[in-house]
């Protein structure tokens, strides 16, 4: 890498961003203005909403005590409250009847219409549903269209009925019904609701008076709470989930027009050509736009978040909410506005790579917004966890890049103690999908392809020429085939629901997962030595993996260990599976279990996979992720570690030998192992030895005898 | 200087199938200005390409200054320039923050950098224009200033992929002078142009393209000159293939598009 070169790239085109007019729009003025206009535009609106009278619902009460109508009638208590705190903004706000009670002033046929129509509606509710006639429901629907006709008329939004007592010592029972279609029906319901719990206490203490009682006698229990924190701290709290999905949001939207204008608008504006021809290495050439664009993602995340933060503010202080609003909420000290740009740094750095690739994918600008929109959906999607209350960060989650960087965010702005190891894995992960970005992105410019997009070559024509096609499938087309075995796992295994067990289990696997390799081999015109590794290895190979299974499996158990483990109750369909398997005896379980997936997952994954997923991403590139999308293929989040652990060294043994051969004794080495501790009960194992012992055994031994270069090796 | 040994570079096409649009040229260059004339298709752009790194042949080998291009890319690019018509520069920068900015990659220091600068500057009379920004500069302008950072870092290897088209008349004769001044020991111009008369005023060597081969290297007087010599190399343009140069997978040669013999 050339540092000079890399800063040469980043000052021209910062400066280029600079006097972008769009990109300055969306990523400066924009923030700028945009929040502050929405809120005063918000502030007068609430203003004028508030300022308004509304008109109390229409309520007609029937056969109801007069001291029902005066309550019905009178402000609402909650209201006069906040009329009495409010100050001077806030004078617009008036008293206002709950709702207009009716009765006396309608017209004496009406209310016996209603008192009618409502007490049939009630009397047909109220029968039990076994001992309704077969015209019950046309009677109801009757009288309820009669009902609704009748309130309409009179613009009224509810009726409440007070239904007649044989027993005079019998409780009030009322009948209260509203037409929901109403504007006001939700308020006429709240405003019912409220007066008959008033009257509902003024008849208790009324009787506990006569009784002689006071009302104490009645709750001789009484829980006062009182909040604690400041109320600018709790807000914080409960902000903490939405905060980090807002900063990332903007994050990736920085780093979205930039990109586009970086990559895809210098090959629309002709510029590409002259500057792939000046002697720049693709990768400083790269990474220059890559901090232009990600030092837009952190200045977008900092004027949005301040323009927002000071908006809310403004507009809490102007609507009365004093100290302690929103604007102190989203405040936070200095430690925290360190940490929090910390852990959103490498974010940016990740989200910047990730657009300007998928810009450098697009012909031109239009066609780069096509494929950076779906990005934003996924970025979301993804920090949409931190959103989930009680979300925390794992090692499981912090993996995910974006998911682990805004839970470890959470965690800071709730005020926990910070989460420093989290901190670091999460870190570690977006650095390094940044990484592997870079590495495809390197190549991607590397390629001829990428100057000019509209060039084929001639061995794409290899479709219609059997056995001619290059040595490795290209990133997208291995993904692609990666595609069709996940969803033919997921959505076709239903067919083989009614078979028994080892069908279910095999028949998939190899439908599925190995088939999908092997035609796209034959499709592709490649040759399976290469791309599915079908290479004879030498015999070394194999006898070093038969001592490596017992490391192998330790590995797998105390990797497994680290990561939070299922109930015991918790069982899915897969270990369902598996059990029933158990009654075929070991030997079906061994082929089930070991043979085929250790044949079929090598097929695709080690095979189509790594080669393409090497080609597209460089070494380290590729073997993170075809581990990574092995791991995911399992879908067991119990079991990720421990299964991308084995994809890692699975991958490194295929690239050592160039064969899977021996990925597929080790893989059915190891599910072999695992099957036969299980039936024997020994399982648990390790608990007899301590966790990092297990751990350095089964690394050392893995290492010692797949991964560590021969001295022959390394002299080559 | 240069040396094309065997390339090849072809490329599939939907509708033809596969196309060389390279097919096994063989040809060794070492200084002087070298014309390239082809009808449109025949090749000229995917040869400068392969020569400039941008593409990479299928076959064969292309060396410049002894370094492969497959294997020392930017070792060759610096070395060389390039200029092609469809060429557009950063409009948001101005002429001074441009030179800076293609300067910059050869590794020029400071003091030799804004050297090199002043002297492009007054070999292309730039300096009206110079600190303007590059979106409000004329056609003739602009290709007056992509012709002065193509020379700034005084490559030995100057590749223009017809640079004439678009410009006016006089636009295009200063910038034939201009390539003609740029001459000197050991730098090779190679230069893919459709109009005659410019072959004939600057070229030492002309190489004419027919489908991917070449079907004549010598120089352009060998063809006569005037008349004779556009009416000698429209004979070669459209003259039937031989029997070697034809090959299974080639298509019904497109229609040559005519030669402009203006200058």
């Amino acid at each position: 890498m050339n540092l000079r070169h890399v800063l040469h790239v980043f000052r021209k085109d910062g400066l280029e961003i600079l006097r972008d007019r769009r990109t300055l729009f969306v990523n400066v003025v924009l923030p700028a203005l945009l929040y502050p206009l929405i809120g005063m535009f918000m502030i007068q609106v609430i203003q004028l909403t508030q300022a308004q009278q509304l008109a109390p619902p229409r309520v007609a009460l029937i056969d109801l005590p007069a001291r029902v109508s005066e309550l019905l009638s009178m402000p609402d208590e909650d209201r006069d409250e906040a009329a009495k705190k409010t100050t001077a903004p806030t004078t617009g706000l008036r008293k206002t009847r709950a709702a207009h009670a009716l009765a006396a002033d309608l017209p004496h046929r009406t209310v016996l219409a209603l008192r009618t129509a409502g007490l049939e509606l009630q009397a047909l509710a109220r029968i039990e549903r076994h001992e309704r006639s077969s015209d019950h429901q046309e009677r109801e629907g009757r009288a309820r269209e009669q009902l609704l006709t009748l309130l309409r008329q009179d613009d009224l939004a509810g009726v409440v009925l007070n239904l007649p007592q044989h027993d005079a010592s019998a409780p009030l029972r009322w009948y209260a019904t509203y037409d929901h279609a109403h504007v006001q029906g939700d308020r006429a319901q709240q405003a019912i609701e409220n007066t008959t719990a008033r009257y509902r206490k003024e008849l208790i203490l009324a009787r506990l008076g006569n009784a002689g009682l006071s009302e104490s006698d009645l709750s001789p229990l009484e829980l006062m709470s009182q909040p604690l924190a400041p109320a600018a701290e709790s807000m914080r709290t409960r902000l903490a989930g939405i905060i980090p999905l807002i900063l990332v949001v903007f994050a990736a939207l920085g780093a979205f027009y930039p990109a586009i204008d970086l990559i895809a608008g210098e090959r629309e504006r002709g510029t590409l050509e002259s500057l792939l021809s000046w002697p720049v290495g693709r990768q400083d050439l790269f990474l220059g736009k890559l901090l232009v664009t990600s030092a837009a993602a952190a200045v977008s995340v900092l004027l949005n978040l301040t323009s927002l933060g000071v908006t809310m503010a403004l507009i809490v202080r102007q609507l009365g909410g004093g100290e302690g609003g929103f604007g102190d909420a989203i405040g936070t000290g200095l430690g925290t506005f360190a940490l929090c740009l910390g852990i959103l740094l490498p974010l940016t750095i990740t989200l910047g790579a990730l657009s300007l690739v998928l810009a450098g994918l697009a012909a031109s600008a239009k066609e780069a917004q096509n494929y950076l929109s779906p990005m934003l959906l996924v970025v979301l999607v993804a920090a949409l966890v931190a959103a989930v209350p009680d979300t925390r960060p794992s090692l499981a989650l912090d993996l995910i890049p974006i998911t682990g960087s805004v839970l470890v965010l959470k965690e800071c702005l709730q005020g926990h103690e910070v989460p420093w190891f989290h901190l670091l894995i999460s870190t570690g992960a977006a650095l390094a999908v940044a990484a592997v970005v870079v590495s495809w992105a390197t190549r991607l410019l590397e390629d001829e392809r990428f100057c000019y997009p509209g060039l084929v070559r001639a061995g794409w024509g290899r479709f219609r020429t059997w056995g001619t096609g290059p040595d490795a499938p290209n990133g997208l087309e291995a993904m692609a085939v990666f595609g069709v075995a996940v969803a033919g796992m997921t959505l076709m295994a239903d067919f083989f629901k009614l078979a028994p067990s080892p069908i279910r289990i095999a028949v998939p696997l190899l439908l599925f997962i190995a088939l999908p390799a092997v035609v796209h081999c034959w499709l592709g015109g490649y040759r399976p030595s290469i791309v599915l590794g079908l290479a004879r290895p030498p015999a070394i190979s194999l006898l070093r993996v038969i001592a490596a299974v017992p490391f192998a499996i330790l590995l797998s158990l105390a990797i497994g260990n680290l990561q939070p483990q299922p109930a015991a109750n918790d069982s899915n369909e897969l270990q369902n599976l598996i059990t029933d398997l158990r009654s075929y005896g070991v030997i079906v379980e061994l082929v089930c279990l070991a043979l085929i997936p250790g044949i079929s997952e090598e097929l695709l994954c080690r095979g189509t996979l790594l080669k393409g997923m090497v080609r597209g991403t460089g070494i380290a590139g590729g073997v993170l992720l075809s581990s990574f999308l092995f791991a995911c293929l399992h879908m067991d989040p119990y079991r990720f570690l421990p299964q991308m652990t084995l994809g890692v060294v699975l991958a490194l043994l295929a690239l050592r030998y160039r064969s899977v051969i021996p990925c597929m004794l080790l893989h059915a080495g190891h599910n072999a192992g695992i099957l036969l501790l299980d039936r024997s009960g020994s399982a648990d194992l390790l608990t007899d030895l301590p966790p990092l012992a297990a751990l350095g055994i089964g690394i050392l031994g893995v290492w010692l005898l797949l991964i560590m270069p021969s001295r022959r090796e390394r002299s080559a | 200087m240069l040396l094309l040994d065997d390339v090849a570079k072809s490329f599939y096409d939907r509708g033809r199938g596969e196309v060389r649009a390279v097919d096994g040229i063989s040809v060794e260059l070492t200084g002087g200005v070298c014309a390239l004339i082809g009808a449109n298709g025949a090749g000229k752009s995917t040869l400068l390409r392969l020569i400039t790194t941008l593409l990479m042949p299928d076959r064969g080998r292309v060396l410049v200054g002894g370094r492969d291009t497959r294997t020392d890319a930017e070792a060759i690019r610096r070395r060389l320039a390039y200029l092609s018509s469809t060429t557009r520069m950063y409009q948001r920068l101005t002429g001074r923050e441009l030179l800076r900015y293609v300067g910059g990659f050869f590794d020029l220091d400071g003091a030799t950098l804004d050297r090199r600068i002043a002297e492009v500057v007054e070999t292309f009379t730039l300096a009206q224009f110079l600190d303007q920004r590059i979106e409000g500069l004329s056609t003739g302008q602009l290709q007056r200033i992509n012709l002065a950072r193509t020379l700034l870092p005084d490559p030995d290897l100057l590749v223009l992929d017809e640079p004439t088209t678009g410009l006016d008349v006089l636009a295009a004769r200063s910038l034939v002078d201009a390539v003609l001044a740029a001459r000197r020991p050991g730098r090779l111009i190679l230069i893919a142009t459709h109009v005659l008369r410019e072959v004939e005023l600057c070229a030492d060597r002309l190489l004419l393209l027919r489908r991917g081969r070449v079907v004549f290297d010598g120089a352009p007087g060998d063809l006569g000159s005037g008349t004779q010599f556009e009416a000698a190399v429209h004979e070669r343009l459209h003259e039937a293939p031989t029997s070697t140069t034809a090959s299974p997978t080639d298509t019904p040669p497109a229609a040559a598009a005519p030669l402009d013999t203006t200058p």
